[in-house]
């Protein structure tokens, strides 16, 4: 099996630009949350919104950091995800820019990927009648644009993914690129999630939110203010990365996911997963001690940077990444662990999606408890 | 990582809900009769559109009441999963009275995997639709508007939540399947993309058995944008026909039920196909465009035969994307071309295209194609291609055959189903015939093409 390893981390959050502001504000170095009240431009023909408390990505240009071509078309999720694509790039020391090389491959974790578009285009329609849809606003209109949008800009053309399992979308998409380079089929995966807030997410949220909350208008607020986040990691087989002398900042050792009512401990299942495919089931009384609890758990990466929903899980991975390599975590080894329990009176979920990651420092050893498949539980 | 060992996957199941039928005996029978599915578009007005026709489901009636599964009105998309789900599941003889998971499968180790282009987000319409004639009827002139005086709180007249994860989740809730659960929105390539996906799981071991497939449905706003783009067809779709003028948009879900070969036989179980392998690399090109060479559908076939331990040679059938535009059709046989055409075929190598059939069922392209690459292994026959009367020259060459006008019996043992999408999405997969020798290589060992 080949090891895979995380050499570079890019993030667009409330926190600001690049990996280091992600960090300061997870350590508490840095004002939380940072709110800011937004005034969503409605699609035309439609029905203004109030302001609305978010915690927002900061102003940013995305030319600055991905040049100007090919790039003015792009939805916001597109330019945000590339962007975190490229810094992740440069963190890992690789040059963001390949020659329809079919050994590096992106992967993609979103809800809201097109969505903005999506209405965007069909509000035009209904204003404007057939001749008022823009044909360069369509193909972004999917949610696969973020990801298939990265691979253009970079020549990355190798596996192409896009994972929509709600909150553990980011997970998942981290999940399926770490399979991807065991497997064989990549060397590089960038992967990660995306999550902007525009009229048709925030107002479908709002919809959903149960009740009085923090919002500013009475009656229709959130649970959580809502947040925005590009974040993508580079993954690659550990003895590429060697080869080329890049530094690892931490191993990808194990993935799992479940699903089910809460009943069914989806959560549970998908971190006991993740530990079996680790090599951390604990099966003896001298095993190794497993991590049990996630570094990052989902409250508190809500309450550090909004509710980012389907890239929540790379939030959580890029903290944990950076915690084990400069070595903030307790342990060598570490749980990252996403659970959807979204149960919203007026579109009660009906169930949740967990998935969970297990990282080592770059140094740690795989101690061996046999394979995967043996852990008696769904990965 | 540690992925466990690689299980030859079988296919046990087949759930379709589709323009030419549901049920996959239904189906299978009007594609193999080159029945075609598409005709006057009824969902929504296309009067000032350049054309009116699509794939749509006429009259869909679920089998099994939406209501009964307590989420709330379902989309289309929403309610030809579930019904398409429920019946692989009993297809493939693991379902209760009630379309829930019985058997020998622990509900943790039965998974969903299903792909989509815009899954239940055609939902967000008609509330867009009913805002909108709010706004007229208050008076206030289009375009961005003051907020002033609404007659309900805000958040009740704009677009509800959507959340595209029911389409993998309410499945998966109804029938009790508490394993993985993927959604794949991978364009026109997620249905073939969630198979592979669930072959890879059970192949691991991190699944018994998985549901997958793809679930679509005709939306207004994605007949706008390909009308935007014209590319629809103004009458039917002629996979590389001389004469194509583009594709019409369709909808739909297939499902397949994958089980471990072992576990399969052990129950008893009819073994329908094996799932030997599967291939996806991207174009990295255009968004909308393929690449010129067919760059990411070639890696992509080639991986999936790689895959499943098998030659160009070994492939007695094409089941071909065959959109029906003049450059995808173009490109796709620039790609068949590279892989296939060597000019050592004992014979041209067979293909088919069930757009012709049922338009372009987007998300479920690819699953449906899926399906009825099982069930052509199964009964040893190949679906014709409708629509054809002039074969372009400029895109299938000598060494491939058009199946057209009426179907082909043929002694399949391996077929390869591709499935192509924008933004440079590819998939391909791999199907054989369950005596056929088992892949040296099972499904996600594959190295790079």
């Amino acid at each position: 099996m080949r090891e895979v390893v995380v050499t570079g981390v890019g993030a667009l959050t409330s926190a600001g630009v690049g990996h280091e502001a992600l960090r300061q504000r997870a350590v508490g170095g840095a004002p939380a949350r940072n709110e800011v009240e937004r005034t969503l431009p409605a699609p035309p023909g439609q029905p203004a919104t109030p302001p609305v408390r978010v915690a927002a990505l900061p102003p940013y240009d995305p030319a600055e950091h991905l040049g100007k071509k090919g790039i003015r078309t792009l939805s916001a999720e597109s330019k945000a995800f590339g962007v975190a694509a490229v810094h992740a790039c440069r963190h890992a020391g690789l040059p963001a820019s390949w020659e329809q090389d079919p050994s590096v491959g992106i992967a993609a974790g979103t809800t809201s990927g097109g969505l903005e578009d999506y209405a965007a285009l069909f509000a035009a329609r209904l204003a404007r009648g057939v001749r008022g849809v823009n044909p360069a606003q369509g193909p972004q209109t999917g949610l696969n644009a973020p990801a298939s949008a990265v691979s253009i800009l970079t020549g990355a053309a190798g596996p192409n993914l896009t994972v929509s399992t709600g909150r553990a979308a980011s997970l998942d998409a981290l999940a399926a690129a770490a399979r991807a380079i065991d497997s064989g089929a990549a060397t590089t995966m960038l992967a990660g999630g995306v999550q902007l807030l525009g009229y048709a997410e925030l107002t479908a949220r709002r919809r959903a939110a149960p009740g009085p909350g923090p919002g500013p208008e009475p009656g229709c607020g959130f649970e959580t203010v809502a947040g925005e986040a590009a974040v993508v990691l580079v993954l690659e087989e550990a003895a590429a990365a060697r080869a080329r002398g890049a530094r690892p900042l931490a191993r990808l050792l194990g993935a799992g996911s479940a699903f089910g009512p809460p009943v069914t401990r989806p959560g549970q299942r998908a971190a006991h997963a993740a530990l079996g495919e680790a090599g951390l089931a604990r099966t003896t009384p001298t095993a190794p001690t497993a991590p049990t609890v996630p570094a990052y758990p989902v409250p508190a990466v809500d309450a550090a940077f909004g509710d980012c929903a389907g890239a929540t899980g790379a939030v959580q991975a890029a903290l944990t990444v950076l915690g084990l390599h400069h070595r903030t975590l307790p342990d060598d080894t570490a749980l990252v662990l996403t659970t959807d329990s979204a149960e919203h009176a007026e579109h009660a979920g009906p169930g949740s999606c967990a998935t969970a990651l297990v990282l080592g420092t770059s140094t740690s050893g795989t101690p061996s408890t046999g394979p995967s498949h043996q852990g008696g539980h769904s990965a | 990582m540690r992925q466990g060992l690689a299980r030859r996957v079988v296919v046990t199941g087949v759930g379709v809900v589709s323009a030419l039928g549901v049920g996959a005996e239904e189906f299978w029978a009007a594609a193999r009769r080159g029945h075609v599915g598409t005709g006057d578009v009824t969902l929504f007005d296309t009067g000032d559109c350049l054309t009116h026709r699509g794939g749509e489901i006429r009259d869909w009636t679920p089998p099994w009441p939406d209501e009964a599964y307590g989420h709330g009105p379902l989309t289309r998309s929403e309610s030809f999963v579930l019904a398409a789900t429920r019946m692989a599941l009993a297809d493939g003889g693991l379902a209760d009275g009630h379309g829930r998971l019985t058997g020998p499968y622990d509900d943790t180790r039965v998974g969903a995997s299903f792909g989509i282009v815009v899954g239940n987000r055609p939902g967000i319409e008609a509330p867009l639709r009913a805002a909108h004639l709010s706004e007229q009827d208050a008076g206030t002139p289009p375009g961005p508007a003051s907020h002033t005086a609404p007659s309900q709180p805000w958040h009740r007249r704009t677009p509800p939540a959507h959340n595209p994860f029911r389409i993998s989740a309410l499945p998966a809730a109804a029938f009790g399947l508490y394993g993985p659960n993927l959604l794949l929105p991978t364009a026109c390539a997620a249905g073939n993309g969630a198979v592979a996906h669930a072959a890879d799981a059970v192949a691991a071991g991190r699944a018994d058995a998985m549901l997958a497939g793809g679930t679509d449905e005709l939306s207004e706003a994605m007949f706008l944008m390909f009308t935007s783009f014209r590319a629809l067809s103004p009458d039917v779709v002629r996979p590389f026909d001389t004469h194509r003028a583009g594709l019409l948009l369709g909808e739909g879900s297939a499902v397949l039920l994958l089980e471990a070969e072992d576990s399969a036989r052990a129950r008893g179980a009819p073994v329908l196909a094996v799932v030997a392998g599967h291939g996806n690399y991207s174009d990295a090109h255009h968004m909308t465009a393929p690449h010129p060479e067919g760059q990411g559908a070639t890696r992509s076939m080639r991986a999936a035969l790689r895959t499943a331990g098998l030659a160009p040679d070994d492939i007695d059938c094409v089941s071909a994307h065959g959109t029906g535009t003049p450059a995808n059709d173009a490109v796709e046989a620039r790609a068949l071309a590279e892989v296939f055409g060597d000019g050592h075929r004992h014979a041209p190598l067979p293909v088919t295209a069930l757009k012709s059939l049922l338009g372009h069922a987007q998300g479920a392209a690819g699953a449906l194609a899926a399906a009825a690459c099982v069930l052509a292994l199964r009964d040893g026959v190949v679906p014709p291609t409708a629509n054809v009367e002039a074969p372009d020259p400029d895109c299938l060459t000598d060494d491939f055959a058009l199946v057209r006008d009426r179907a082909r019996r043929l002694p399949l043992r391996a077929v390869m189903n591709n499935a192509f999408g924008f933004g440079g999405n590819n998939c391909c997969v791999v199907f054989t015939r369950p005596d056929t020798e088992p892949a040296r290589r099972g499904p996600g060992t594959g190295e790079r093409a």
